[in-house]
């Protein structure tokens, strides 16, 4: 499917248009050309990573970028601008944090990013594809904590596997069938699990079978096989043995139906053996859905007596490096906006639509991460396989969510690559000689400068012992936290650019303090060396708790700025995520989301999406 | 027996050969008279054990090939040629299915399993010379030779001599005799290998070219072999593997015949007409310039070079033992089989950008040589262990051509 020009959105009226053409926005479309819906998907970025030609030319970005950090291989458009990782620093209120696309208010740095590109952010997500938990959904009713989602696990279990076909889950039921997740009798996910790195399965060696214990509950700690969106071998037993194929490169079919273990999931699959949002668009019936890129939405434009959403205002650019645009209105009977939870609130809040809750913006979530790293007595070999492939799973829920927050641990395959930009960093310290990282908190040892023969020797032994642990620590809904816009920040085309205030409260920094207490039993019973530094002037992440200082990194999992709810007072849509307030203005995404739970989000948002296709549906067909 | 056959077909009529074509080309296959089980399993048997080292000769001249790209060799180039070789890897499984399924014995560790390039394809198959070379337009030249889709005289079937016959008629060959026995002795005669030896499709999954497909009757046996011929010289009546489809692929012989025109097929196209479709433009200066059919011996003792091909050797020995043991009762080493592989590309990369020792002038770089050496059994237990044995250092940096 080629981008159309943005003349074609004019004299039709289509019977949906979709803003954003990340994974929400193409398994709308998907789902509704299929039932012969004609749809328009306006997405604001170019289609830069739509044949392998040019997903090629984004692959040689990272290749020759410095720093390998998610947003690497996806350069910035002024006209569709994007956060990125090397953004973000210390704030001090009130001077907020200008560097990047964000105006970053704090206390803490909003610390997640998302990509503005055709394919949306799941050119760079990692591919965990975890279902949320049966307690995740009842929150306020069994811990007492933030708000019951409207809709329960069972409610979404059917969703939840036409996610995994279109996604390609890779993963055992048997693994995954624990803390309440239960699947229908005979379910079998698309392809077998991926097999265990040579790293789960030694660390699996010290961990399995060891317990955590909270207020007298135990939590087990075993390592589990983490389902991910990426192709593996597929499972003959699938739909009732009707079987499942592998999904390739978008543009390259044959390649890409196995994944084969670059260890560049993040920031991006070398093979496309990871799913990415191009592959739903572009299996979606071409006849009915025309996609517009580079279509940078500024406005929902709103009957102020009926309220009905009469168009979609966009501006269009040609060149990313040109801030020269024509504007359009787009024209359809329903509406859904997918630009992922900042975008999404951002233009809401532009639009003064939907938000008569005043809930609007408000309730950002993130995973805040707790990344604990260390040296291993034995080799792991690291950047072998995908970026990770297990987790421990066994805390995810407990009582103790009553008064802290709950984690997965997600276990990396990538060494210190997250921590330390390893083993490019490790090389430089080596060289220059810096203080030794394995000091387990007593004096740091400065280390002789090192080159040659004994660089090597050093380098080989330190790396193939590295490996990393994330703790993605649960936030609770919180209105303080919150995406809004002023008319002193505009970008290029004269857009909103989103202002965040951001903080970590309480009941995330128990949950770091008791992870951190975790991870140190865990190194321990591996007999790993904590290599782990906090550092209260650099790291953008800093805060403290109990007077206690903690860093938090950005997960990439932005959550809840348009929540959903069964109470208009307190929700920005309804549970078939159409806003309370526009009868024909749909939001789909990550920020329907009421709490961010205790997995990696985007499977659930792509089951919530085919949920709300059916709506939309029934609102068509009404 | 053969001498029967001759005579046979020496009695042939001009209507009996009519009616042996038209009987080929209606269903594919000529139907044989079987002669006594046990003999007929054992050629089949014989026959199958060739088809393997058929399929498995044309993958060192791939990998050669493949591995002599530069990093900068554009993707859709790379590919052409990835998805041929895995392809035959795929091929090589299903012959040791079909094997396994008769009954025999799939042997990957005998001396002269690889042949000693260059060399003749098993039994003259084609009549062709096959050589190791790096990507170049005789690269190109040759795939064309080894993948072109070939007549078949189904006299020759009747004559039951697979020596010098093309790769068609090989294969036809094979379908015929097992049908003609499945005729004569019923299936549960001919299909007695233990199924726990069959690679399930659940097992492994090759990449781009499908699935293992288990053998187990007359039906899955022909449908095995009809993905080799298929894959490889493409189907009666369309270019295109699996039906014209703007996602399917062609088969190899259209494959390497993009290159050779530069130009890729499209929708409608076919053996007549050649590639219409877009400019495929080749650069051949992205490979890496090596000598042709290399060999240990050339490579002076003591030499980086030489301990590094003796180490590709070493591994691909190994491999391919690890490779029979996945074929002979332990599939599940197959999937353990493919960081070996990584570890094989890493050293052949290794020789292809170094200078070929005492050789500079030439502006030639050395290239691994498939030679056989004798593994010892059990000296490799999986992939894992390939560095510990001493083997392969994977990215050893050699210096730079």
């Amino acid at each position: 499917m080629n981008p159309s020009s943005p003349e074609v959105t004019q004299g039709t009226v289509f019977d949906v248009v979709i803003v954003g053409a990340g994974i929400t926005g193409a398994i709308l479309a998907k789902s509704l050309a299929a039932k012969k819906k004609r749809v328009l998907v306006l997405e604001a970025g170019t289609a830069d990573a739509s044949n392998f030609g040019s997903y090629s030319q984004l692959l040689d970005n990272f290749y020759t970028s410095q720093a390998k950090i998610p947003q690497s291989p996806y350069p910035d458009n002024a006209n569709a601008p994007q956060p990125s990782e090397l953004d973000c620093e210390q704030i001090t209120p009130p001077i907020p944090d200008t560097n990047g696309y964000f105006i970053q208010v704090g206390p803490i740095p909003f610390l997640s990013t998302y990509t503005r590109y055709l394919g949306g952010t799941t050119l760079h997500w990692l591919g965990t594809s975890l279902r949320m938990l049966p307690d995740d959904f009842r929150m306020k009713t069994l811990f007492g904590q933030a708000e019951d989602w409207p809709v329960s696990y069972d409610d979404m279990m059917p969703y939840y596997a036409m996610a995994e076909f279109e996604m390609g889950v890779s993963a055992d039921v048997s693994k995954q069938n624990y803390l309440g997740i239960h699947f229908p009798p005979g379910y079998v996910y698309p392809m077998h699990e991926l097999p265990a790195s040579w790293s789960d399965k030694t660390i699996s060696k010290s961990l399995d079978g060891t317990t955590y214990e909270v207020d007298q509950e135990s939590f087990n700690l075993d390592v589990i096989n983490t389902p991910a969106s990426r192709n593996s071998i597929p499972n003959q037993a699938y739909a009732n043995g009707k079987g499942y194929t592998p999904v390739g490169a978008v543009g390259n079919p044959s390649l890409g139906q196995r994944c084969m273990g670059n260890t560049a999931c993040v920031p991006i699959c070398p093979i496309q053996a990871k799913y990415n949002a191009l592959k739903t668009l572009y299996s979606a019936d071409s006849e009915y859905v025309t996609l517009v890129t580079q279509a940078v939405v500024s406005k929902v434009e709103i009957d102020p007596t009926t309220k009905l959403v009469t168009g979609i205002r966009f501006k269009y650019y040609e060149s990313a490096t040109n801030p020269n645009y024509t504007e359009f209105v787009a024209k359809g009977k329903q509406y859904a906006l997918a630009t992922h939870a900042v975008e999404n609130a951002k233009l809401l809040l532009a639009s003064g639509a939907a938000n008569s809750s005043d809930q609007v913006g408000r309730n950002l979530m993130d995973h805040t991460t707790l990344l604990a790293w260390g040296l291993a007595p034995e080799p792991l070999w690291p950047y072998r396989g995908p970026v990770a492939t297990a987790g421990v799973e066994g805390m995810r829920t407990g009582k103790y969510r009553k008064d802290t927050a709950s984690f997965r641990i997600e276990i990396g395959n990538d060494g210190w690559g997250w921590p330390t930009s390893g083993p490019i960093t490790d090389v430089i310290e080596l060289v220059d000689g810096t203080p030794d990282p394995a000091t387990n908190g007593s004096e740091p040892i400065q280390l002789p400068k090192l080159w040659g023969k004994a660089l090597r020797e050093r380098l080989k032994e330190q790396v193939r012992r590295q490996f990393r642990m994330a703790f993605l620590v649960e936030q609770l809904p919180n209105a303080d936290n919150r995406v809004t816009i002023s008319p002193d920040h505009k970008d290029a085309l004269g857009n909103y650019i989103p202002i965040i205030a951001y903080g970590i409260d309480g009941y995330t920094g128990a949950g770091f303090e008791l992870g951190t207490k975790v991870y140190k039993q865990m190194f321990k019973d591996i007999g790993a060396v904590d290599c782990t530094v906090v550092n209260s002037k650099t790291d953008a992440g800093y805060f403290q708790y109990k007077d206690t200082g903690y860093t938090a990194y950005g997960a990439g999992h932005l959550c809840g700025t348009h929540r959903m709810g069964s109470d208009p007072k307190t929700s920005v849509v309804n549970p078939q995520q159409r806003t309370w307030d526009h009868e024909n203005l749909y939001l789909v995404g990550c920020g329907n989301m009421v709490t961010v739970a205790t997995s990696n989000p985007t499977l659930t948002a792509g089951a919530l999406t085919f949920m709300a296709a059916e709506n939309i549906l029934a609102s068509l067909d009404k | 027996m053969n001498e029967e056959r001759s005579q046979k077909v020496a009695a042939l009529t001009e209507g009996d050969v009519a009616a042996l074509h038209q009987h080929y080309r209606e269903k594919g296959f000529v139907q044989l008279q079987s002669g006594p089980l046990q003999e007929e399993l054992k050629e089949l048997r014989d026959l199958l054990q060739s088809a393997m080292q058929l399929e498995h000769a044309t993958i060192p001249p791939y990998l050669t090939g493949l591995y002599s790209m530069k990093a900068e060799m554009p993707w859709n180039i790379i590919g052409i040629i990835r998805t041929i070789v895995v392809e035959e890897m795929l091929h090589l499984l299903l012959a040791a299915n079909v094997l396994n399924a008769i009954g025999g014995q799939p042997n990957l560790t005998a001396p002269d399993f690889i042949p000693d390039y260059p060399s003749y394809l098993p039994h003259h198959i084609d009549d062709l010379i096959v050589n190791l070379e790096p990507f170049s337009p005789q690269f190109v030249q040759q795939g064309l030779a080894i993948e072109r889709p070939k007549y078949v005289d189904p006299v020759r079937i009747v004559l039951g001599d697979p020596e010098r016959m093309t790769i068609g008629e090989f294969y036809v060959l094979i379908e015929s005799k097992l049908r003609s026995v499945v005729a004569q002795y019923g299936e549960a005669a001919v299909f007695t290998g233990d199924l726990k030896r069959q690679v399930q499709p659940d097992m492994f999954y090759y990449d781009g070219a499908g699935q293992p497909v288990p053998v187990i009757n007359l039906e899955t046996a022909v449908k095995a072999l009809q993905i080799i011929t298929d894959q490889g010289e493409g189907m009666e009546r369309t270019i295109w593997v699996g039906g014209e489809d703007s996602d399917n692929e062609v088969a190899h012989y259209f494959r390497f015949n993009e290159l050779a025109v530069g130009r890729q097929y499209q929708s409608g196209d076919t053996y007549q007409s050649g590639p219409t479709g877009a400019v495929l433009s080749v650069p051949y200066d992205l490979a890496y310039s090596a000598a042709v059919n290399a060999k240990i011996a050339e490579y002076p003792a003591g030499s980086e070079v030489r301990t590094h091909a003796e180490a590709f050797n070493m591994a691909y020995g190994q491999l391919l033992q690890l490779l029979e043991r996945a074929f002979t009762g332990e599939p599940s080493l197959l999937l353990q089989s493919v960081p070996h592989m990584y570890l094989l590309r890493n050293a052949a990369q290794a020789l292809f950008k170094n200078p070929f020792p005492a050789k500079e002038d030439s502006g030639l770089n050395a290239a691994p040589t498939f030679e056989y050496v004798p593994v010892l059994t059990g000296q490799v237990a999986s992939g894992a262990t390939l560095t510990a044995s001493g083997g392969v250092h994977p990215g050893h940096p050699l210096k730079q051509a």
